[in-house]
């Protein structure tokens, strides 16, 4: 059993990871079809199930809805409602809603958060002309009222603007209409040439193509995602248009695009409960796109699948077990814990570079790239860290370590998602591979390996003070740990500073701008120069050394995300609202750790203890039993 | 006491005491970001000896810390006398030999860099030739003689000297300027506001204006328009008293003894004997969302003296570098406007001295680094 | 190569020769910018945009419903036409003309030339100039109409000149064509003339806040870009009484207004893009919905007047004819307010008493439209 229970225990979450991949089974509407069918959204292609993930975790920071009887309604199977059957989709709940003074403006139940579209369409004009002031005032400057009525408004906003992308919001039955549209475009046109050259012409026809315009229009406005592909896909692949444009223009052309009657036979069966024809259109489709641009139906098919896996989720999941186990281990200091926590922490970790690939390979970029990204590479390095101080030293420090890093990341990087599509394009100055694999990657590992002497310090810190655990061999263990890492970080956060700084000279003509996320970076260089330097100096020990450590967690967390909130300079490129606080949090919690840290060794139990157990056998003359203290 | 001194200067306590005062100063200046604006913080706190403080509309002003010059210099004297004092140069410290001597490099660098470069920017509409470029900050009073057919002789005085009340005599011309007012900053209405005062001008664009006065901005992408009032004597002769500012389109000249001149407050400008003209300029965004994709120019370069002509292509991450200039893209119009573009333009000597000093301090830094992480597996794989 | 430990007199040598070597280094090359320069260069040429680094200023306007933008050449910066009935035409014409303060008496007398006016002196002119408001500044409007027939021999001709003048430049401003159709437009052209916004000028320099720094996340893709589509309708005041009623397809607002002796009168709102076919056709569609002919364009100015409403004018027209379907008296008041991109319509249409008391109302009512952007 203590042999083989580690891996018996990871190839159990193994299997349950795999076994989650396998499709559901659908008896009736193909969701899952549908949901793969690619778009064009925030200038890439993307599929619907993306698109609906993306809506619903910014509508109410949440990938499902969660109905009555603990089912749950899928991103897709929303969107397609919304879209397709608005009056159903109004009454679900999916606008989130926490300010107690926003619901009160819209008289909402207090003890609620989660609304439905139908509970506050009777208040749209209140929060346009909310939302209208608050644009005014300058960000820095609003309160979280303003900030969150404004967020409600752009919300419904993205509510009014996916209902309006398939069909007329008012419309009913979008396939007979647009069998109508077509039969009237000729005499329509006619009429209004007619009117306009000043002769005879039928009233009825006029008033007829005006009226199917004046929606179509609005549609061609409003609409949100980009539903229909490229005539010439080889030549414009980006050309994609959405379905009121592509009306407009069929009254030129006097024919309607395909893909039009298809999503509108799509939304008529889904309307009229009608499985098969729903299918049907969905496979039709989705074989009339292949012949014509089977990049884009393959891009909407892998990212589908991405999706699914979900492997940051699972990542996060496993990456809990690990370090659960691995702390236990320290307890009764089993070793078939220890080792069950290092093989989930593997497993964590392959699960994640999974997904750490297969968003490299969906974005065709290295993989760093925003805020977003950059939390899921800090815990990948430092799991890596992780594992091999583990491989090293065997005492599960390597493996708490990691696999709280890995989870904690992840977390963030969550609560980064919330804003919208993490994937989408980067803006011309970041658009450059080169710089993004060298640079970004380097910088991004200096950060993690700084974060990780930080929490192996927190480590020495709370076993040394709360419990008996360190002796004299972990300490020194940690002690080396914490130098190499710092020296590991030392040369990467330095190399990939000044890489920034080339960078920029071949950008913008400016090797050194002293902009804020500049300065953050040199910081956490000197940082770890003072580190090593005060070291080397014999001014600090280990005592010394970790508490510099605990502060280069402060150091590291200012450049990463404080100089963000900051909003100046020319690296503001994401900015995090409710983060600050977080943020502040979090430093203030490395202060209080630093002020135990500085307090004298008799107060840490683990200390007390060594010098207890120590001092009975000291006779007199002899050296003082070598203790480790600082 | 020499001894003390000595070993005060090489200590490595005082690189860690510096080190630690860089941290701090790094971070303060980066919060003074916020309210001063880049351009000034970074002066006020990087590139000075000193950081002063004074109370509020208080004269005086008293140093507080240490600035970044004087932080470095300090640095560099610590660095380069503790190799000179202690340092042996054996094959175990060739790593850190490598560290240090990249950091001298990178350090002396900056400071060539900070001392010589200059950065201008250059607008071009589409058609339009320029063999000039305009300075970011600073701005200049000219005096250009016009009289010639072909040439123009320009005296220009950099807008530090224009403090009113002083009387700057011209180089190589008749003339003096005496500078009655000087705006840092300022505004131009046709008709009187509030916090508006009449331009007291006796000839040109200013008679009958007003000036706003404005207080220095702090935002990073604008710039101060400071305005003068200023009298041109030539000996006793007064030659009107003439309102100038960079907001001003109209020339304002005037003659004497034959000859025209022009007078003008623009941004300073730097001149060079090779013109270029816009082509083009494109900007693409990716569909339907407003995210930028590409930014481009092609420019036409014409140096007379060398008979050289030919078309170039500058993009984003891929400048013109030509006669030790360099044009990067700067910014480009918006769509619906008139199609113009600006380029960065930086002269910059030592623009070389950081990728050499990032290679020697990354080779050292792993030299170092890998020979103890070597010696450390070896003991503990054993 | 190994070195030897220097003395330490020697290091101290050292280390004072280089602090002794950055002072006049620093000193030297830091102070060198504040000095008076002397330098020649070859004369600017004269380019495209007429001032060389000065930056052209940025024109904005509301191009008004029915005219045309056209290719501007020559001196203007833009040009538009707009036609009427039977040929009739109008063309206006944004001049600016740099570096000149000339005399407006002197510029009138060019265009009364044109329209074969006589000269007319200073005080003449300037007896007849009304004052407009262009943009946020104030110009003068002159109207000149030939005594002659002078378009081809068959119409008389009809110019209104505005002249804005600015610190560096002088704004013309001109309409010209038929008489009938040109002084069918003043109202266009008046709003056009309000919408104007000139920015800028010279000299703003690198940093102009209109350009877009390639570093930028976002480029503002147009004027519209910040107005997002409007959640709901537009805002206005909903009078009392007015009872709202569930829109059909068409429309985007929809009231009922009963009166005492039961007859009713219904109020609808809708908008459509471009400008439908313009105000003629409408207001004959509108004639033909209550039973009447169709009107020629030169009725028109007869039967519509206009109102100021917020953004704009409404065109009105008040008409009293007989329900098709029951053969009642029916009155139909409707106004049609053009704005960019598209045309609003508002009809009151009902019981003639009904009608004629609410009309007061009904109007008010449109005065309290506010116009979404879009």
């Amino acid at each position: 059993m203590k042999r083989y229970g580690p891996w018996l225990i990871a190839v159990v979450c193994a299997w349950a990871v795999l076994v989650s991949l396998r499709p559901a089974k659908e008896r009736t509407f193909r969701f899952s079809e549908f949901g793969k069918l690619p778009v064009l959204l925030e200038g890439r292609v993307q599929p619907l199930d993306s698109v609906a993930r993306n809506s619903l975790l910014q509508l109410r920071s949440k990938q499902s809805l969660a109905l009555d009887k603990g089912h749950q309604l899928g991103a897709t199977e929303w969107l397609l409602e919304l879209m397709a059957k608005p009056e159903n989709a109004d009454a679900r709940k999916v606008f989130r809603i926490d300010h107690p003074e926003v619901k009160g403006l819209l008289k909402l139940a207090e003890t609620e958060q989660d609304f439905s579209f139908n509970d506050i369409s009777r208040s749209l004009d209140e929060i346009e002309k909310q939302a209208k002031r608050v644009h005014e005032i300058d960000e820095k400057l609003r309160s979280p009222f303003e900030k969150q009525v404004l967020k409600l408004y752009e919300n419904a906003l993205l509510y009014k603007r996916l209902k309006n992308s398939l069909k007329p919001e008012t419309t009913a039955d979008f396939a007979v209409e647009l069998k109508e549209f077509q039969a009237s475009i000729q005499p329509g046109v006619t009429a209004v040439r007619s009117q306009q050259a000043g002769q005879q012409f039928s009233q009825e026809a006029f008033d007829k193509i005006l009226e199917y315009l004046s929606h179509y229009d609005l549609m061609a406005k409003v609409a949100y995602p980009l539903l229909i592909p490229p005539q010439d896909g080889a030549q414009a692949p980006d050309n994609w248009e959405n379905i009121g444009t592509s009306l407009m223009a069929s009254v030129r052309s006097e024919k309607i695009h395909p893909a039009v009657v298809y999503y509108a036979t799509m939304a008529s069966a889904y309307r009229g409960g009608n499985t098969g024809d729903f299918n049907d259109a969905v496979t039709d489709y989705h074989n009339w796109l292949s012949e014509r641009l089977s990049r884009a139906v393959n891009k909407g098919g892998r990212e589908y699948l991405f999706n699914r896996f979900e492997p940051f989720y699972k990542a996060t999941a496993i990456y809990v077990f690990a370090f659960l186990f691995a702390c236990f281990s320290w307890f009764n200091m089993s070793d078939w814990l220890r080792r069950s926590g290092f093989y989930l922490m593997i497993l964590a970790w392959l699960v994640h570079t999974t997904g750490l690939i297969f968003r490299m390979v969906l974005e065709g970029r290295p993989p760093v790239t925003n805020l977003y990204s950059s939390a899921i590479f800090i815990g990948w390095g430092a799991v890596i860290l992780g594992m091999v101080l583990e491989r090293l030293y065997h005492d599960g420090i390597g493996t708490v370590v990691g696999s709280s890093m890995g989870f904690i990341t992840q977390i963030i990087a969550h609560n980064l998602a919330l804003g919208g599509d993490t994937m989408i394009m980067l803006r011309a100055v970041l658009d450059t591979n080169f710089w993004l694999a060298t640079h970004v990657v380097v910088v991004t590992l200096g950060y993690a390996s700084t974060f990780m002497a930080g929490f192996l310090a927190i480590v020495y810190l709370v076993r040394g003070f709360f419990t008996t655990t360190l002796n004299e061999a972990t300490s020194k263990a940690l002690s080396r740990m914490v130098y190499g890492i710092i020296c590991f970080a030392a040369l990467f956060s330095f190399v990939g500073t000044v890489l920034g700084g080339i960078w920029a000279d071949q950008s913008w003509g400016r090797f050194w701008g002293w902009d804020p996320k500049e300065n953050g970076a040199l910081i956490i260089v000197i940082w770890n120069a003072l580190i090593l330097h005060a070291r080397w100096g014999g001014m600090i020990r280990e005592r010394g050394l970790m508490n510099l450590a605990i502060f280069g967690n402060i150091v590291t967390s200012f450049s990463w995300f404080g100089v963000n909130m900051l909003e100046i300079g020319l690296h503001s490129y994401g900015f995090i609202d409710s983060a600050k606080t977080s943020l502040l949090l979090f430093d203030a919690s490395q202060l209080l750790l630093i002020v135990l840290g500085l307090l004298p060794l008799q107060y840490w139990r683990s200390f007390r203890k060594r010098m207890a157990s120590s001092a009975p056998t000291k006779l007199p003359g002899s050296a003082e039993p070598a203790t480790s203290a600082g | 006491m020499l001894d003390r001194a000595i070993k005060f200067v090489t200590s490595l306590k005082l690189t860690v005491v510096c080190l630690g005062i860089g941290v701090v100063l790094v971070f303060v200046g980066t919060l003074a970001q916020v309210h001063e604006g880049l351009y000034q913080a970074q002066t006020r706190y990087f590139k000075s000896f000193l950081i002063y403080w004074s109370p509020q509309g208080a004269n005086w002003k008293i140093p507080v810390f240490p600035g970044g010059y004087l932080l470095g210099t300090v640095l560099l004297i610590n660095l380069i006398a503790a190799h000179i004092a202690r340092f042996k140069m054996t094959r175990k410290k060739v790593g850190i030999l490598m560290i240090h001597f990249g950091v001298i490099l990178l350090l002396l660098g900056q400071l060539l860099t900070d001392m010589l470069s200059t950065e201008s920017a250059v607008k071009l509409q589409i058609g339009e030739t320029k063999n000039f470029s305009e300075d970011f900050h600073d701005d200049e009073l000219a005096l250009i003689d016009t009289s010639d057919a072909n040439m123009d002789r320009v005296i220009s005085v950099p807008d530090s000297r224009l403090e009113p009340g002083r009387e700057i005599a011209l180089p190589s011309s008749p003339f003096t300027v005496r500078v009655k007012k000087f705006w840092v900053n300022s505004d131009i209405l046709e008709s009187s506001a509030a916090g508006a005062d009449k331009i007291e001008a006796t000839d040109g664009v200013g008679v009958g204006r007003f000036v706003v006065p404005k207080p220095s901005t702090t935002k990073m992408d604008e710039r101060n328009l400071p305005a003068a009032l200023v009298e041109v004597r030539a000996g006793a002769k007064s030659l009107g008293t003439w309102f100038v500012s960079s907001q001003v389109g109209k020339k304002q000249s005037f003659t004497h003894e034959g000859k025209s001149y022009n007078l003008a407050l623009r941004f300073r400008r730097h001149y060079t004997p090779y013109s270029l003209t816009l082509v083009d300029c494109a900007h693409d965004i990716y569909k339907g969302t407003e995210i930028p994709k590409n930014f481009s120019s092609r420019v036409r370069l014409e140096n007379p003296e060398k008979k050289e002509e030919r078309e170039v292509l500058i993009y984003m991450n891929n400048p013109l570098r030509y006669a030790g200039t360099t044009f990067y893209q700067f910014q480009m119009s918006p769509p619906g406007q008139v199609k113009a573009s600006t380029l960065q333009v930086v002269r910059n000597p030592s623009w070389l001295t950081p990728y050499f000093s990032c290679a020697m301090v990354g080779a050292g830094m792993a030299v170092q680094f890998l020979t103890h992480l070597f010696s450390f597996l070896k003991r503990r794989m054993s | 190569m190994s070195m030897k430990q220097l003395p330490r007199f020697a290091a101290i040598r050292f280390t004072g020769w280089l602090v002794g070597l950055f002072c006049p280094v620093f000193l030297l090359v830091g102070c060198g910018n504040s000095d008076i320069r002397v330098y020649t260069v070859p004369k600017e040429k004269p380019s495209l945009a007429a001032t060389s680094s000065e930056g052209q200023p940025q024109v904005h306007w509301q191009t008004p419903a029915g005219w045309e933008e056209r290719e501007a050449g020559g001196m203007r910066l833009a040009r538009f036409a707009a036609s009427g009935k039977d040929g009739q035409e109008a063309d206006i014409a944004v001049i600016p003309l740099r570096g000149v303060d000339a005399a407006s008496a002197d510029l009138v007398n060019i265009w009364r030339k044109q329209i074969g006016l006589p000269a007319a002196s200073s005080e003449e002119i300037s007896q007849h100039a009304e004052k407009i408001k262009i943009g946020s500044s104030e110009g003068q409007l002159f109207e000149l109409v030939s005594t002659e027939p002078v378009i081809d021999g068959k119409s008389k001709a009809r110019t209104y000149v505005a002249v804005l003048s600015t610190n560096e430049s002088t704004w013309i401003f001109k309409m010209s064509g038929h008489d009938g159709f040109v002084a069918e437009q003043k109202p266009a052209f008046t709003a056009f003339l309000n919408s104007i916004s000139i920015q800028g000028g010279s000299g703003t320099g690198a940093s102009e806040p209109r350009f877009v720094s390639t570093n930028a996340r976002r480029i503002p893709t147009g004027p519209g870009a910040e107005g997002s589509p409007s959640l709901g309708k537009p805002a206005w005041q909903v009078p009392s009484g007015w009872q709202e009623q569930p829109p059909s397809q068409m429309l985007l607002a929809k009231f009922l207004v009963g009166g005492d002796a039961g007859g009713k009168a219904e109020v609808t709102v809708s908008a459509f893009p471009g400008d439908t076919g313009g105000l003629l056709a409408n207001v004959n569609r509108w004639r033909g919905q209550v039973g009447l002919t169709n009107i020629d364009q030169a009725d028109l100015s007869n039967q519509v007047t206009s109102v100021d409403v917020m953004g704009g004018k409404a065109m009105l027209i008040d008409v009293t004819g007989q329900n098709p379907k029951n053969g009642q008296k029916a009155r139909l008041i409707g106004a049609i307010v053009p704005r960019e991109g598209k045309t609003w319509f508002f009809k009151m249409i009902g019981d003639e008493q009904v009608a004629e008391r609410e009309k007061p109302i009904f109007v008010k009512f449109i005065k309290t439209v506010q116009f979404p952007d879009a």
